[in-house]
């Protein structure tokens, strides 16, 4: 999806939010890029199982200051981040609902923020490969490993299964006061 | 003496072809982070009209 789709659906995962993220960085004129990696499918427990061991994800890499951060913490609304978190901790786990648990869903310019991996600590481990950066998602896709290439039966049945998670989702932040 | 000038012309050749290349591609890589691509359609005007709002929010919260 474009940026601009993204924006208009008002709704995303992690490689939209991402290119949306991006996109709205450079028309503001703040360099970015998009890097992609595979992290832990772990960290969709709870809302959707993907059937592989990781998925694709995608950060941002700001330039700002006179150095680069990494950023994913624009992926998780601060309801659910914090409802996710809340369940990990009672569950003992750090990756589920879509957050890591030292995770963080806000930024403020001065260092790294990811909320869905951590670069220390080996729990579990930050990423399974690193992709690099690529002019964007459709580069990514077209120059990516044949796994994450999204096939057209992907691409008509994502529709159709994603409301459940949206509904788990949704349901997680209902749960959970505050 | 012609070969030690020669080999000394050489290496900051060789420097030069290094380094000039390395700086072009630093030069290359903010511009690109700047660039829109088909995915990172920022000049798109709903994608202007959020840039602008986004901004003056930000003036706003200051």
């Amino acid at each position: 999806m474009r940026a601009s789709e993204v924006l208009n659906a008002g709704i995303g995962y992690c490689n939209t939010k991402s290119t949306l993220f991006c996109a709205m960085l450079r028309g503001a004129g703040i360099p970015a890029r998009q890097h992609f990696v595979d992290i832990s499918a772990r960290i969709l427990d709870g809302l959707l199982d993907p059937g592989t061991p990781f998925v694709d994800h995608s950060f941002v890499e700001v330039d700002l200051d006179g150095r680069t951060h990494a950023v994913d913490a624009y992926i998780v609304d601060r309801s659910l981040f914090d409802a996710a978190r809340e369940r990990l901790f009672s569950e003992a786990r750090s990756l589920g609902y879509g957050v890591h648990r030292d995770g963080v869903c806000d930024w403020d310019g001065k260092a790294d923020a990811f909320s869905q991996f951590v670069r220390t600590g080996s729990d579990p481990a930050p990423t399974t490969r690193d992709y690099g950066v690529h002019a964007d998602v459709g580069d990514f896709y077209r120059r990516g490993s044949r796994w994450n290439r999204l096939n057209i039966a992907l691409r008509i049945g994502i529709p159709f299964f994603i409301p459940g998670p949206n509904a788990r989702a949704q349901a997680l932040r209902r749960a959970t006061p505050g | 003496m012609r070969r030690r000038e020669l080999l000394i012309s050489l290496t900051g050749m060789t420097m030069a072809a290094c380094s000039t290349p390395s700086a072009m591609l630093e030069q290359f890589e903010v511009s690109t982070s700047l660039m829109p691509t088909r995915y990172l359609d920022f000049e798109h005007s709903d994608m202007q009209a959020a840039i602008v709002e986004a901004c003056a929010g930000a003036a706003t919260d200051r």
